[in-house]
């Protein structure tokens, strides 16, 4: 049985710039990817070639086992079984919501053509605008109608390019279950684009982390934020900071926070330089500890606190204690680590980092840009 | 609002005068408009009966015609082209995209004795065509013929249709179209299910306005000899001497004007609706290559060379032929006469679509905008209609104050108002004010209403307000709006015709004289005035655009 999607190091440029640079995905029937990236990583384009909107210079691209896509080979979107919801919805202004709904359907009876557009309005439980424009709608509306279009033919492979971009937070969210319910209720398989990691969260099973054209890594989401396979994947999936260290023994480290002592993540020689993710929830709060940290900064995020904290060595790590902890600005507290798999990068250069002072660069924050300082 | 604005208004302008203003315009308007109408309904001569008779059916169905055979010209043509240089990519489409335009800059009537000089049996074609086969000697079609001024006709008005359809096919993107692809649709199928429909609006809208200048067009038919309504009521009033059967022919074209109008109007409002994605507009375009590509630029080039440069060339080489005998001082003085007009009606036309603008803007009630709407209406009237319309109460009003004289001087009064640059300039005001207010007020749009409470705050009030904030900011609205009514007043040929005052003849008067003759040659150096100076305003479009979609 062939996966439903797949995708074999394919490349894809623009004139003489790689857009894409030998990307490959593996889709299961019935699962939900996600593709998480920077805006102009490429994730876009990814979705394009898979939807024919886009050609490929190098690789394969298979569904159901059909070749769809090679070099100078390409199926036309129509004949691919491929729907697409659009960043903009891409509603057809001329048609009411009904007529969206059924714009896809061939080869059907006016009754059955109902009854399939009638099914879908009530899976998303819209059937009371049926006979809308879609300017009469609201952006949640759209989104919802433009799924149910997208769904209507019964497409193989659903692709999802942004779905939510263009909703409020709230929306965003209550969504993105919804969609990822319909989905899976309809029976159809998914590919959604999205630079946002907790929808990704929500919807995928799969998801990959691409940047500046490449796929860092396709996994799930625990292992996205709990084994990521390069310091790029660590700043943009989940919060952290990396911390310079040097390995002492086959499960001892030594950083700036302490000496840490578990599991890593990759083999590294003793004496090698690395960078050790330190998570916020990897610090914990202890008045006693000898362990000193002085709040520089924090945010309340209601039933805990972030706090970036400055360490005797010069380091910044960041810590999420629960919200009745509270602590001023300027305050020495004591804080212990509490890391049990150590997460940890060899450096490609070997320099020796200065104790840093706190500076909020060296945080690794969500909206990272394309070329992270690495 | 109302209370934010109260201050600063209050200060600037006491009392209604601005609404008193608006609604002297709109009288303007409503007056030639309503004299037309109401002579519907006025005892019929026998003339009338004569036109009945005779006359009506004739035009009738020649306008009909000719109505529909230009928007099916200007459709296929406009689309066509409006597709080529808005959604797709070829070797010199952004060329093709503004050059597509030009014809704009000539008038109908312009490119109706071109081509009838062209295929004239003494023309360049036909002995061209008489020097290749001597022997047989091929004779060319008549062109004089309905479907001759539907081509010439088509090929002056498409860019109307063009300029609609391809900003709607630009701001639509390709999303729509991949929308339609991911759904199955092949991509002919998505042209037709999708592209089409959504421009619909666009397309239908420049329509109406290719329609609207068919119904006016008085140059081009009456230079075919190609009898429609508006050659009727100059026919009727200039040779029966019947002001009352050109009013009641008007005001049948009045009705049929009225319809199309507020069609049009109606269209516009949709079209807020139904904008695409246009997401990246420039971005995405359907690359042409190989045949595609060439039959694009044959295509476009083939419509450029015969709605422009064949006419331009012809009138040069005329113009070179016949300047020795018509440049002179003759010609100077038209020319001065014409700009004069134009320049006269441009500060007027100006001055009210501004008085009207601060009228919207300063009392932004439901009766102000009723206002502006009726006294911007005038641009759907054909000038012929307006001049008879004009003409009317003129005449009674010149009536009145000669009676008025006589019974209590005594002695007779000449006429004070009939054939005097002043009702001619009133005429053009009420056909122009549209073109005038468009400009001035999508300028007026950009001064928001807390501008000027802001402006009052830091000291500016007043005339200061007037000089540092308003002016700069609605002087290009101004400029656009002089240059468009400067340009349509010299190309103007009923109103002037039938309104000037002895003597006072302009370039386009003296075209329909020497075109009335056959005498192309002597038409082609005031053609090539019109032209040139018609150039502004296209120029003026194509920058518009250039900003408008970054292309």
């Amino acid at each position: 049985m062939h996966p439903l999607l797949e995708v074999k190091n394919i490349s894809s440029s623009y004139g003489n710039k790689l857009a894409i640079n030998d990307v490959s995905v593996n889709l299961e029937k019935g699962e939900i990817g996600c593709l998480l990236g920077p805006s102009g990583c490429g994730k876009t384009t990814l979705l394009r070639t898979i939807a024919g909107f886009k050609d490929i210079v190098s690789g394969d691209i298979l569904i159901e086992g059909r070749r769809v896509a090679a070099e100078a080979f390409s199926v036309s979107p129509e004949e691919r079984g491929v729907g697409m919801v659009f960043q903009d919805y891409a509603l057809f202004p001329h048609l009411n919501v009904q007529e969206n709904v059924a714009f896809g359907l061939k080869h059907m009876k006016r009754s059955e053509k109902k009854r399939r557009v009638g099914d879908l309005l009530s899976v998303i439980g819209l059937e009371q605008v049926k006979h809308k424009y879609p300017h009469e709608l609201s952006g949640g509306e759209q989104q919802r109608i433009a799924l149910a279009r997208s769904l209507a033919p019964r497409p193989r492979l659903l692709l999802l390019d942004e779905p939510f971009s263009n909703l409020d937070v709230n929306m965003r969210e209550l969504l993105s279950m919804e969609v990822r319910k319909i989905i899976k209720q309809q029976n159809t398989t998914g590919l959604v684009v999205t630079h946002n990691q907790h929808e990704a969260f929500a919807m995928a099973d799969k998801i990959g982390v691409i940047s500046c054209g490449r796929m860092l890594q396709w996994d799930s989401a625990y292992n996205l934020y709990h084994r990521p396979c390069g310091s790029m994947v660590a700043s943009f999936v989940g919060e952290g900071v990396l911390l310079p260290g040097r390995v002492l023994d086959d499960h001892l480290v030594e950083c700036g926070l302490a000496v840490l002592k578990g599991r890593f993540s990759s083999s590294c020689p003793v004496g090698a330089m690395t960078d050790i993710l330190i998570r916020p929830e990897d610090v914990v709060h202890e008045d006693e500890s000898p362990l000193r940290a002085v709040v520089v900064h924090k945010t309340f995020r209601g039933p805990n606190i972030i706090y970036t904290l400055c360490l005797s060595s010069g380091d910044a790590v960041l810590a999420l204690f629960p919200s009745h902890y509270r602590h001023e600005i300027g305050e020495e507290i004591g804080i212990r680590p509490e890391v049990k798999d150590i997460v940890l990068f060899k450096r490609d250069h070997e320099e020796l980092r200065r104790p840093q002072e706190v500076n909020p660069k060296s945080m690794l924050h969500n909206e990272s840009e394309c070329h992270y300082n690495v | 609002m109302k209370v934010s604005g109260a201050i600063s208004r209050r200060k600037m302008l006491k009392g209604r005068g601005l609404q008193v203003g608006a609604g002297v315009a709109a009288a303007l308007v409503a007056v030639p408009v309503l004299v037309i109408l109401s002579s519907l309904f006025k005892p019929t001569q026998d003339i009338w009966g004569h036109l009945l008779e005779n006359v009506l059916p004739r035009i009738f169905v020649n306008t009909v015609s000719l109505v529909i055979g230009v928007s099916f010209g200007t459709l296929i043509l406009g689309v066509a082209l409006g597709w080529l240089t808005g959604a797709c990519d070829f070797r010199g489409r952004r060329i093709f995209s503004w050059a597509l335009l030009l014809p704009l800059a000539i008038p109908t009537y312009v490119m109706a004795f071109v081509y009838l000089g062209l295929f004239d049996f003494a023309g360049p074609l036909q002995s061209a065509l008489g020097d290749m086969f001597p022997r047989s000697n091929p004779r060319l079609p008549n062109i004089q013929s309905a479907t001759g001024v539907i081509i010439v006709m088509t090929l002056a008005l498409y860019p109307y249709v063009y300029l609609l359809a391809r900003s709607a096919f630009m701001t639509q993107g390709l999303t729509s179209i991949e929308a339609a692809r991911s759904l199955g649709a092949s991509p002919v199928g998505a042209f037709f299910r999708v592209v089409l429909p959504m421009a619909r609006p666009w397309i239908v809208g420049g329509l109406m306005l290719v329609v609207m200048e068919t119904l006016a067009d008085f140059g081009a038919v009456s230079i075919f000899n190609f009898d429609t309504f508006t050659t009727a009521i100059y026919k009727s009033w200039f040779g029966f001497f019947s002001l009352t059967a050109a009013a009641q022919l008007s005001s049948i074209l009045v009705f049929m004007v009225l319809i199309v109008a507020l069609l049009e109007q109606r269209l516009r409002r949709q079209q807020r609706y139904t904008g695409g994605g246009g997401s990246t507009p420039s971005m995405a375009r359907i690359q042409l290559s190989g045949v595609k590509a060439w039959a694009a630029v044959v295509f476009c080039l083939l419509v450029l060379l015969t709605a422009f440069a064949v006419p331009c060339l012809q009138l040069i080489v005329w113009s070179a032929d016949s300047f020795g005998m018509e440049f002179g001082t003759r010609y100077l003085g038209l020319v001065g006469r014409t700009l004069f007009l134009a320049l006269a009606a441009a500060l007027i036309t100006c001055s009210t679509a501004l008085l009207l603008a601060y009228a919207r803007r300063y009392h932004p009630e439901p009766f102000t905008f009723g206002l502006t709407r009726v006294a911007t209406i005038g641009y759907a009237l054909p000038g012929t209609v307006l001049a008879v319309g004009i003409f009317i109460p003129v005449v009674f009003t010149d009536n009145f104050i000669s009676q008025i004289v006589r019974s209590v001087f005594g002695y007779d009064l000449k006429p004070l108002l009939q054939g005097t640059v002043f009702i001619m300039l009133i005429a053009y005001l009420v056909r122009f004010t549209a073109a005038g207010f468009n400009s001035v007020d999508s300028a007026m749009q950009r001064i928001a209403p807390g501008i000027d409470d802001a402006s009052t705050l830091l000291g500016a009030k007043g005339l200061a307000l007037l000089r540092r904030v308003h002016l700069p900011i609605l002087k290009s609205g101004i400029l656009t709006g002089l240059t468009l009514v400067f340009v349509d007043v010299m190309k103007e040929m009923p109103i002037t015709l039938m309104t000037r005052p002895f003597g006072w003849d302009t370039l386009a008067v003296k075209i329909f004289e020497f075109t009335s003759e056959g005498e192309w040659e002597r038409a082609a150096l005031p053609a090539v005035a019109i032209i040139l100076t018609g150039l502004f305003p296209v120029i003026l479009l194509t920058r518009h655009n250039e900003k408008q979609f970054a292309t």
